[in-house]
């Protein structure tokens, strides 16, 4: 396959050329042509959309460099639109990827297991199978962890009885089966953390499906959500949605309201807020404060934040050479922590992987974000963001991006909503997929 | 603080370049930007539009259309020239209009299926 | 007050050709050179803990540990004061202390108007001063843009009283407090181009059986609903007095 990817390209080359236009070709392993036989081999830890990107990215810029994806699941399970499997609308199979495209398609050789200690000196990788992989570059995808006992009372065991869901899969199932055994007239409480957490908007569209459900099948329920700040992404467009189509169903209490959940007794479902307010939950989500995955904490990439810190232009890791990393770990603000940058974060550290190997100085970076909620199933909200680096930190750039019209018609909600879908679609595919 | 005083300047500048290149070479559509360059410019409009921007559904394709017709979208969308826009606009805000030339010149030569 | 409003605020000034910034640049933040009178101050022993980066610079979280160890018999902090370098107005919030505190941590929100310094000052009854600095990088994160530019009425209420809920005897203990109140700068303008005028709590005063113990001054760099946390060696008969800049006061015991 990638032998005829590079046969077509050459030969569209050299017809391109003649027209002189050779310099506007698409995604052409331009690399390849310029090495022989081994050109390295890039290990990448963490299936997620950062990872799984940068695993199909480093194939298409050069397919002789040899991938190796580490992931522990055999389907990923995606936080994108798992809102909806939690309100019902969807189900947790339709938000499950495989990796079987980024191995029969693009020949990532795709290993199930858990990366459990990282040497970024002699350049290896521990796996729980036992083995030990080297590599001449590694990319870390790790996602986030909980802190765990941040909140007193919250530690992995009470994320059973009163789930995050902030990682899409069994704790998903596991808060759609409270918000389905509440009773009518009961509060879905949610506990949501300061900033940096993944997916600032989530929280907010979470309320809001959970309300759309409620509205349909429990009319007297509230939703309640404590929050750790006083200022929330898209604040504007939901609260005055909310409104519009929930009335006072959704309650939201804010840091100065003695919002900040300090106390956690999943058993009771109870919590008690900074100020002493206790309050009782029916369906109970905590989504606690949070950190980069452990094995960043193991390859010695996080600082005393708890994050990663990259350099800006290629998201190397700024502590160890040879590792990069991307995605929710990274402290790469302005970006968010979203799917859409890790996405786009794993095509920059891709293309500096396949830069680097190849000696040669890595493309400057370009950015975009688009981070959609849902209000309900037809009324979507957006918030963009193009970024590039300026005095080697990035940037928005001035002018780019912004929030969806506070005024927009219903018929632009319900534009959003359907491409809110659209993008679910294209990003997935170009994560874990080839087909059109 | 210095692009606070001149947020103009650097747009400027790839305007007045693009229009030497122009007067330079009529007949060449190239931009100046290396093609890699262009390649993970362009990687970012897949999240939407699909790899290589081929994925038509809800959101339009874009590959394989006239890059003349690409670029005008690109400069209506930035210009706010386009009534009913939910995010484009506020994308396109984002390039220089010699980026979204090149933009819409990757996509144009790309083949669909 | 949003994220978006505060920059709107911070923006009106932040055209002002910034002053070139350098390591040791203390001295040109005219309030605290004014506020540095000893010969030699000291550098050790603050503890200031702040973000790398900030992604909302309307509430930047701030604690301050200053270690009591260093101090000589009978010498006891007055007071600590927090100091940033590109705020159009430089001071942030300042804490005296009445009587000498075992332990000094304390932890508030300050309102940061770009990337800068914040700097914190604390002084002994001995006239002993120490300076520290940490850098902060404010970013609007993309996703956090809220849209929410609303204008607040200019009252204080709903003011909240946490004590330690297993205080031990003989040992210094957390005890945290809240007002709501916009805490207008008087650099933000409507929608219609107006400057909402500034409209600030002052200051917070706790009092011990009747004596005052510490006595807190909020400025603009201080988030609205002004957030304080303290550690005190006792917390009976606490009082809690806030006043503004109308001559309003509220009292609250807890």
């Amino acid at each position: 396959m990638s032998n005829k990817n590079t046969n077509f390209s050459t030969s569209r080359r050299r017809l391109l050329k003649g027209l002189g236009m050779v310099g506007l070709l698409p995604a052409i392993p331009t690399i390849a042509a310029n090495t022989s036989g081994h050109a390295g081999h890039v290990i990448v830890v963490g299936g997620g959309f950062g990872g799984a990107t940068a695993a199909k990215y480093i194939k298409r810029g050069n397919p002789k460099i040899d991938v190796t994806l580490i992931e522990p699941n055999s389907t990923f399970y995606t936080c994108p639109f798992s809102n909806l499997v939690l309100a019902g609308e969807r189900s947790l199979d339709s938000i499950g990827h495989s990796y079987e495209e980024l191995k029969s398609v693009f020949g990532v050789n795709v290993i199930h297991a858990f990366a459990e200690d990282i040497d970024g000196v002699a350049h290896k990788v521990t796996l729980s199978n036992g083995s030990v992989l080297s590599y001449d570059r590694l990319l870390l995808s790790p996602g986030i962890d909980m802190r765990w006992n941040a909140i007193e009372g919250y530690d992995e065991a009470a994320s059973e009885k009163a789930p995050h869901a902030w990682k899409a899969g069994n704790q998903t199932l596991l808060l759609r089966k409270q918000l389905e055994d509440m009773e009518d007239g009961g509060t879905f409480v949610m506990s949501v953390p300061a900033d940096p957490f993944r997916c600032p908007p989530g929280p907010y569209e979470r309320a809001s499906l959970v309300a759309h459900y409620l509205k349909q099948h429990k009319p007297r329920s509230k939703v309640l959500i404590l929050d750790s700040k006083d200022n929330f992404s898209k604040q504007g467009l939901f609260t005055s949605a909310w409104k519009d189509i929930y009335g006072d169903m959704i309650e939201w209490v804010g840091v100065s309201g003695d919002g900040r959940v300090v106390r956690v007794d999943a058993d009771k479902r109870e919590v008690e807020t900074e100020f002493g307010t206790l309050h009782s939950a029916s369906a109970l989500n905590i989504i606690p404060p949070q950190k980069a995955g452990f094995i960043a904490d193991r390859a010695g990439v996080t600082n005393e934040s708890g994050w990663v810190p990259v350099n800006p232009n290629t998201f190397e890791s700024q502590q160890v050479a040879d590792i990069y990393v991307v995605g929710d770990a990274t402290l790469a603000a302005p970006m968010p922590k979203s799917g859409f940058a890790a996405n786009t974060q794993g095509k920059v550290a891709a293309a500096a992987i396949v830069a680097s190997l190849a000696g040669i100085t890595a493309p400057d970076p370009y950015w975009a974000n688009t981070c959609y909620s849902l209000v309900n199933p037809d009324y979507g909200i957006s918030v963009a963001g193009v970024y590039k680096v300026e005095d080697n930190q990035i940037i928005t750039v001035p002018g780019s991006g912004g929030l969806s019209a506070a005024d927009a018609s219903l018929e632009i909600r319900q534009a959003e909503a359907a491409y809110a879908v659209g993008w679910y679609e294209a990003i997935t595919q170009d994560t874990w997929g080839t087909q059109y | 603080m210095i692009s606070g005083y001149l947020p103009c300047t650097r747009s400027t500048l790839i305007k007045l370049l693009s229009s030497a290149t122009l007067l330079l070479a009529i007949n060449a559509q190239a931009s100046d930007l290396p093609e890699r360059q262009v390649s993970l410019m362009s990687s970012s409009c897949a999240n939407c539009h699909g790899t290589d921007g081929k994925l038509a559904g809800a959101i339009p394709a874009i590959a394989g259309r006239p890059a003349s017709v690409l670029e005008a979208q690109l400069l209506a969308f930035k210009q706010d020239l386009q009534p009913n826009t939910t995010v484009m606009n506020r994308i396109a805000k984002g390039y220089t209009d010699e980026e979204l030339k090149s933009l819409a010149n990757y996509f144009a030569n790309v083949k669909r299926k | 007050m949003s994220v978006r409003s505060i920059l709107a605020a911070f923006a009106l000034v932040s055209c002002l050709p910034a002053i070139a910034q350098t390591t040791n640049d203390w001295q040109r933040v005219a309030p605290l050179a004014q506020a540095v009178n000893s010969e030699v101050v000291l550098s050790k022993g603050i503890d200031i803990t702040l973000p790398l980066v900030a992604e909302n610079g309307a509430a930047v979280p701030l604690r301050v540990n200053f270690d009591t160890s260093q101090l000589a018999e009978s010498e006891f902090i007055r007071s600590i004061r927090v100091f940033s370098s590109g705020n159009p107005n430089a001071e942030v919030i300042d804490f005296h202390f009445e009587a000498p505190f075992s332990r000094i941590e304390l932890s508030t929100r300050i309102r940061l108007s770009e990337s800068q310094k914040v700097f914190v000052l604390a002084e002994s009854n001995q006239g002993r001063q120490w300076l520290s600095q940490r850098d902060v990088r404010v970013t609007v994160s993309g996703c956090l843009m809220t849209g929410d530019d609303s204008v607040d009425a200019a009252v204080m209420s709903s003011p909240r009283i946490a004590l330690p809920r297993n205080a031990r005897s003989g040992e210094a203990a957390e005890v945290r407090t809240l007002i709501n109140h916009p805490m207008e700068t008087g650099f933000r303008e409507t929608a219609a181009g107006e400057v909402i005028p500034q409209q600030l709590v002052e200051s917070l005063t706790i009092k011990q059986n009747d004596q005052p113990i510490l006595l807190v001054k909020f400025h603009t760099g201080t988030s609205a609903n002004p957030f304080v946390s303290a550690f005190l060696d006792e917390v009976d008969n606490l009082l809690f007095r806030w006043e503004d800049q109308l001559g309003e006061h509220i009292e609250e015991k807890p």
